[in-house]
């Protein structure tokens, strides 16, 4: 299969799935992104971000048991597709070669 | 908790796609009330409305993206047939789910296909196929239909070619006759059908033949050379195809002749509907002397087939053929008056006798088609209460009611596939059996098979009885009402619509069944009948043969007759034989011919004619058949060649050209003879047992000259040991001659009367058939709502209704569904009544009122006791039972 390009912010949400685990969903993966790589994300782009993944077969939706609390109601979670997981490999393979010998990898922000 | 400001909600509802909506207005209040808490609120609430803002063009893009795809999947072909096979998958889910229910569909279905599709085979191949002649539609065959022959299709030799010298529509024709003659291939004769074929025969038909040639010219003649023509299926028996074989030399009667050509593997290529038992191996060349009697204009004894010209049309063909006939009957006032000459299509003669018959049987099946698919169609429906919970919630989770509809018609046609191919393989097994016990044989019957238009048919039959019977579901499905058939369902009710269809399907399958126990029962009884007639002669213990000796070691009439009196004295003289007779006729299946006569004295002339059959027989004939002897003598052995020509009629010729005389001692005038009567015999059913006996002639056998008949034998001994003796006898005096169709004269009466016992059992079997069906309908129906209403039932016998009661109430209820039914069915039954027309004969009449309220009656009856047992079981509901129940 032909290798499908991701986008930033794809390659960004893909990341957070696998940083949040079985946590992730909409708000959550929101905030993991922008706690690691400082990007205040629109909601919404994360959303659209998601669908289009999902389009791609990266990613696959879950819907947790309602919420313990009134009216609470069940969450869309996300996890990575194998198909995902090979593809974000892929990504961070290239990405890694680029930036090797370069001296550009800076250390990791903490917040 | 969503506690996001309304106009933040609306905004987002605009853009984001509706089934992220819930989850994105979670997910966004709940970062809101986190920072709200942990920040000010203003601050929140600039985050909240910067986040809105940012995502509006993101969620735009997916939502517009989201609605791409949906178009897409909808407009493209593939997600049809991936819902086609979701369909399917849940079809065949649901159908495992009930085993019993999917079974008895897929049996009911397989029944109506197989026998609609072994039907149509038939009618196709004998009704709507050409004849496997080249331009079909341009043969016909002449007739001269004359008042007393209405149905003959002979013709008088020099009135047809007299029409051929002069006629414009007719653009060739030929001769032709059909005779059993003996031959000798290998070491034993054998009998062979002949196909005396005139000058023209084979052009007309336009015969191309694999080997060899068609007879030439001097063929034709007396003087000529002796050929003879093979068919491909006597060459490929007899020769096993081997093409040396023109040239060789065969004998036939007696008389050596030349294989001059082989036909082609044309099956048909003979009008067989001339002679029905024909299966013809040979031609000959019809040779016509100048001196023979076929060439006097009063003969009619030969057929002839003709090819139309190109672009004449059968009206013209015969306003012409009619407009000769006058011609000839002003020009020959004595032969031609009353004489017409007319063309029937080919085809006709050939499937004519069999299409009302099939038609009949075409009507039964359709019939037990439509029952069945009516009964399927009420089963899917009554069993589809049980899965209105299902509907709802699929309908809840948004499956239009037309995709529901369109699953259910999937699966009835799912079921119906598998029936049909149930269908087809009993269509296989159907056809060869229905050939196989069809009575007489039928034309072109080797042609019926499957093919690919029976093929299409039965896929044909098999999609509209799906279809049929998915229908009324699936339109109830589509005017679901889910509110209220959910409330129905817990009140314990059915939906009154679907019970209206119900209702609706059951009395047009009772309806149908009464029109169809109507016919078979007035089959029946024309078949019952039939055996209950006395034929004027006695049929037991009598063995008959048939023998016919060649002109060749025979050639004087006195040779002849040594023969048969040698064959005679022996058979008589052979244990157990009482009586010996024989004749050019035998009684039920026809034989002699139609001629007229002049009463010596009177003043009788053309063309008022007496007009009578005669028969030629042996003496002992009568006596062997037991005909009783009513007046004067019987034909005796003296009457032979040199002494005065005798004559006996029969009581019918006595009555209607002698009244109150007695015509023993009188003399008549035929073909240029005169003979006395001698004697009067009782009444015989000579053509059928349907047709009354009309005037006869019987003349003795010797003094006319024939030379084969049929041998009948009254005997005492059993039926292989008589068949070994006469065998044996025939042997010693001429090893030569063939002794054929030994068998007991009862069998042959058995076999006259096949048609209406075939007719009788093939309807009965069919009404039986929809009779079941109709049972299994009026019990699913009265089961289902006894099912239904068991609640109710339960609450009624708790408050102290009787249990009879309750059972009276249900009985009465199908039976007024019943009685409907019935009704309509009666009506049914006397509209469709003439179809049956062609079939009776005797006393039954096609409107038999007796035999309807018989019908009538059983359908009730039948009813009844198809409703007993859901009655019974509504009457011992246990009323605690029932009501915890639901």
């Amino acid at each position: 299969m032909p290798k499908a390009r991701l986008g930033e912010l794809e390659l960004l949400v893909m990341l957070a799935l696998v940083h949040l685990g079985h946590d992730a969903y909409g708000i959550s993966i929101r905030q993991e992104i922008e706690r690691r790589s400082g990007h205040d994300v629109a909601i919404g782009a994360v959303y659209a971000t998601l669908a289009r993944l999902q389009e791609k077969r990266f990613v696959v939706p879950w819907l947790s048991d309602p919420l313990p609390v009134r009216g609470g109601r069940a969450r869309k979670h996300w996890e990575l597709t194998p198909l995902g997981e090979r593809a974000l490999k892929s990504a961070a393979t290239s990405l890694a070669g680029m930036l090797e010998g370069l001296g550009l990898t800076p250390e990791p922000r903490r917040s | 908790m969503n506690t996001l400001p309304a106009p933040i909600r609306a905004l987002l509802k605009l853009v984001t796609p509706p089934a992220e909506l819930p989850y994105l207005l979670d997910d966004l209040s709940e970062e809101f009330n986190i920072r709200s808490r942990t920040t000010t609120h203003p601050r929140a609430t600039f985050w909240l409305y910067s986040q809105t803002t940012r995502s509006l063009g993101p969620l735009a893009m997916a939502r517009l993206r989201a609605r791409r795809a949906e178009r897409a999947t909808l407009t493209s072909g593939d997600p049809m047939l991936t819902q086609l096979h979701d369909d399917l998958r849940y079809s065949f889910r649901v159908a495992a789910r009930r085993p019993w229910l999917s079974l008895t569909i897929i049996a009911t279905m397989a029944l109506g296909v197989g026998t609609t599709t072994a039907v149509f085979s038939i009618v196709d191949a004998l009704l709507l196929r050409p004849l496997s002649f080249p331009a079909p539609e341009q043969l016909v065959r002449l007739a001269s239909p004359v008042p007393d022959a209405p149905a003959a299709m002979v013709v008088s030799v020099p009135d047809v070619t007299d029409l051929q010298r002069t006629s414009h529509s007719i653009a060739s024709l030929g001769f032709y006759d059909a005779r059993t003659v003996a031959g000798q291939v290998g070491a034993e004769p054998e009998r062979l059908g002949a196909v005396l074929a005139g000058p023209g025969f084979g052009e007309t038909l336009a015969l191309r033949p694999a080997l060899g040639r068609l007879f030439q010219p001097d063929e034709y003649l007396e003087t000529g050379p002796s050929p003879v023509i093979l068919t491909h299926a006597f060459w490929a028996s007899h020769f096993a195809g081997h093409h040396d074989v023109i040239g060789q030399s065969m004998t036939i009667s007696g008389k050596p002749r030349t294989i001059v050509g082989v036909l082609p593997p044309l099956e048909s290529a003979y009008p067989a509907g001339v002679y029905p038992s024909g299966d013809f191996d040979i031609w000959l060349p019809l040779v016509i002397p100048e001196s023979s009697f076929l060439r006097d204009r009063v003969v009619m004894q030969l057929s002839a087939i003709a090819r139309l010209r190109t672009g004449v049309t059968l009206e013209r063909a015969n306003t012409e053929l009619a407009a000769f006939a006058r011609g000839l009957a002003i020009e020959y006032p004595g032969t031609n008056t009353n004489r017409t000459l007319q063309a029937v299509p080919l085809r006709d003669t050939i499937v004519g006798p069999v299409r009302p018959m099939l038609l009949l049987l075409a009507a039964a099946v359709g019939a037990v088609l439509l029952i069945a698919c009516a009964n399927l169609g009420s089963l899917l429906l009554a069993h589809s209460q049980s899965r209105v919970r299902e509907f709802a919630v699929r309908s809840a989770m948004g499956a239009a009611s037309s995709r529901i509809a369109r699953q259910l018609l999937v699966e009835s046609l799912a079921l119906a596939a598998m029936g049909g191919i149930g269908g087809i393989w009993l269509a296989n097994t159907l056809v060869k059996g229905l050939v196989a016990v069809y009575p007489t044989q039928l034309p072109r019957a080797n042609e019926i098979g499957l093919d690919a238009r029976v093929l299409i048919v039965a896929l044909g039959a098999t999609l509209l009885a799906g279809w049929l019977a998915g229908m009324p579901l699936a339109r109830q499905v589509r005017r679901l009402d889910l509110s209220r058939d959910l409330r129905e369902i817990e009140r314990g009710l059915g939906s009154r619509r679907r019970r209206h269809v119900l209702d609706g399907l059951v009395v047009g399958q009772v309806a149908t069944s009464v029109a169809l126990l109507f016919a078979a029962g007035v089959l029946l009884r024309t078949f019952l009948d039939m055996t209950a007639i006395n034929p004027g002669f006695d049929a037991r213990n009598l063995l008959t043969f048939d023998i016919a000796i060649s002109s060749q070691p025979y050639p004087t009439p006195e040779r002849q007759s040594a023969f048969y009196d040698a064959l005679f004295d022996s058979l008589r003289t052979t244990a157990g034989v009482q009586d010996v007779g024989w004749g050019m006729f035998t009684p039920l299946a026809g034989g002699g011919w139609g001629d007229t006569f002049v009463r010596e004295g009177t003043a009788d002339a053309a063309p008022n004619l007496p007009a009578m059959q005669v028969k030629m027989v042996s003496p002992g004939y009568a006596s062997a058949l037991r005909i009783p002897l009513l007046a004067g003598r019987p034909i005796e052995r003296k009457d032979r060649t040199g002494t005065p020509d005798v004559a006996l009629v029969n009581a019918a010729l006595a009555a209607r050209y002698y009244a109150g005389t007695s015509p023993v001692g009188k003399r008549i005038t035929f073909q240029k003879r005169t003979l006395e009567i001698v004697g009067v015999i009782g009444d015989i059913r000579s053509q059928s047992l349907w047709t009354p006996p009309s005037p006869e002639l019987y003349v003795p056998i010797e003094q006319w000259g024939w030379r084969g008949g049929t041998v009948f034998l009254r005997t005492t001994a059993e039926l292989h040991s008589a068949e070994a003796s006469v065998r044996k006898i025939v042997r010693s005096l001429d090893p030569l001659i063939p002794t054929l169709n030994v068998r007991p004269f009862d069998e042959r009466v058995r076999r006259s009367m096949a048609p209406e016992r075939f007719r009788a059992i093939l309807v009965g079997t069919l009404a039986s058939l929809a009779l079941l069906l109709s049972v299994l309908g009026i019990y699913g129906l009265v089961a289902w709502v006894v099912g239904r209403r068991t609640r109710e039932i339960g609450i009624r016998m708790a408050l102290g209704e009787a249990a009879s009661r309750v059972r009276v109430h249900i009985l009465a209820d199908a039976l007024r569904l019943g009685g409907l039914g019935i009704l309509l069915g009666a009506v049914l039954a006397y509209g469709s009544a003439h179809y049956l027309r062609a079939f009776v004969a005797g006393s039954v009449r096609a409107r038999d009122p007796l035999m309807l309220a018989a019908t009538m009656l059983i359908l009730l009856l039948v009813t009844a006791a198809a409703a007993w047992l859901p009655a019974r079981r509504a009457s011992r509901v246990d009323p605690l039972l029932a009501i915890r129940a639901e």
